[in-house]
């Protein structure tokens, strides 16, 4: 049986470091059995964000781009965070969810391509790529660790257009010729920031808790 | 002339700051999938 999870939603742009610190910050406090398994829900303030890689390349002209750089302690290439983009970061205890990090993943995935299906969008999968596609342009981005087996990072959904543009000056996650879309460019009627969270909360809720 | 120079300091840092990387922070993950990657990304330290 799953355990409760704790939505947080947190109705102000985020800092990408203050975003990490609540991340820190409950992870320990879920190691110190102090708190139960959350979800933080936010938008971030403008921000491009590349794993600690010697291969910076995806981040094409780091010194002309139009928003701050953060090298963060994930792996992998560039990726943007900003305005109309939803993030989620469920930090969970993964012992008593069978300490694996494939099947995290693949319940974010899935929790995802459920909600978008409730906004009216038909997404999916790609082979051997991570994230949300519509057909080949990429919807949702996840990268998710653990640390002692509480996960942390999570996904970033692209919900309005606002949130597209700044794409263009990477080359996101390093793939080539990869762009990026939006549940509001896809979707027949207008979707704000407001049902996608409702969308994204329930859908969470049921795959990765049970409360 | 002192001024001067600590007025353009002051205005070219946070240019700086913004568009370089960050030393990095926290703890490093001991296990990751990276975004954009297949399974094969995991990482094991």
């Amino acid at each position: 049986m799953k355990p409760p999870l704790d939505i947080q939603r947190i109705d102000r742009p985020v800092s990408y470091t203050d975003g990490l610190a609540m991340q820190e910050n409950a992870v320990a406090a879920i190691l110190a059995g102090e708190i139960g398994d959350t979800l933080f829900l936010l938008e971030h303030e403008p921000i491009y964000t590349i794993g600690r890689l010697r291969d910076q390349s995806s981040l094409r002209a780091s010194t002309t781009l139009p928003h701050p750089v953060f090298e963060t302690n994930r792996g992998g290439q560039a990726t943007y965070h900003g305005p109309g983009q939803l993030v989620g970061y469920p930090i969970l205890d993964l012992n008593p969810r069978g300490r694996d990090l494939h099947l995290h993943l693949r319940l974010i995935e899935d929790a995802l391509i459920a909600a978008c299906a409730d906004l009216g969008v038909s997404a999916g999968r790609r082979e051997g790529m991570t994230g949300v596609w519509v057909e080949n342009r990429k919807l949702a981005s996840i990268g998710v660790g653990v640390r002692k087996w509480v996960s942390m990072h999570g996904f970033a959904i692209n919900v309005t257009r606002e949130s597209l543009p700044p794409f263009l000056a990477i080359t996101p996650c390093g793939l080539d010729g990869v762009s990026m879309t939006c549940l509001e460019a896809e979707a027949a009627e207008p979707i704000g920031m407001a049902r996608a969270y409702v969308a994204l909360e329930a859908r969470l809720l049921q795959t990765l808790g049970c409360s | 002339m002192y001024f001067a120079r600590v007025f353009l300091a002051c205005a070219l840092l946070p240019a700086y700051s913004a568009t370089f990387p960050q030393p990095p922070t926290g703890m490093p993950l001991d296990k990751e999938l990276s975004p954009g990657r297949s399974d094969e990304a995991l990482t094991v330290r």
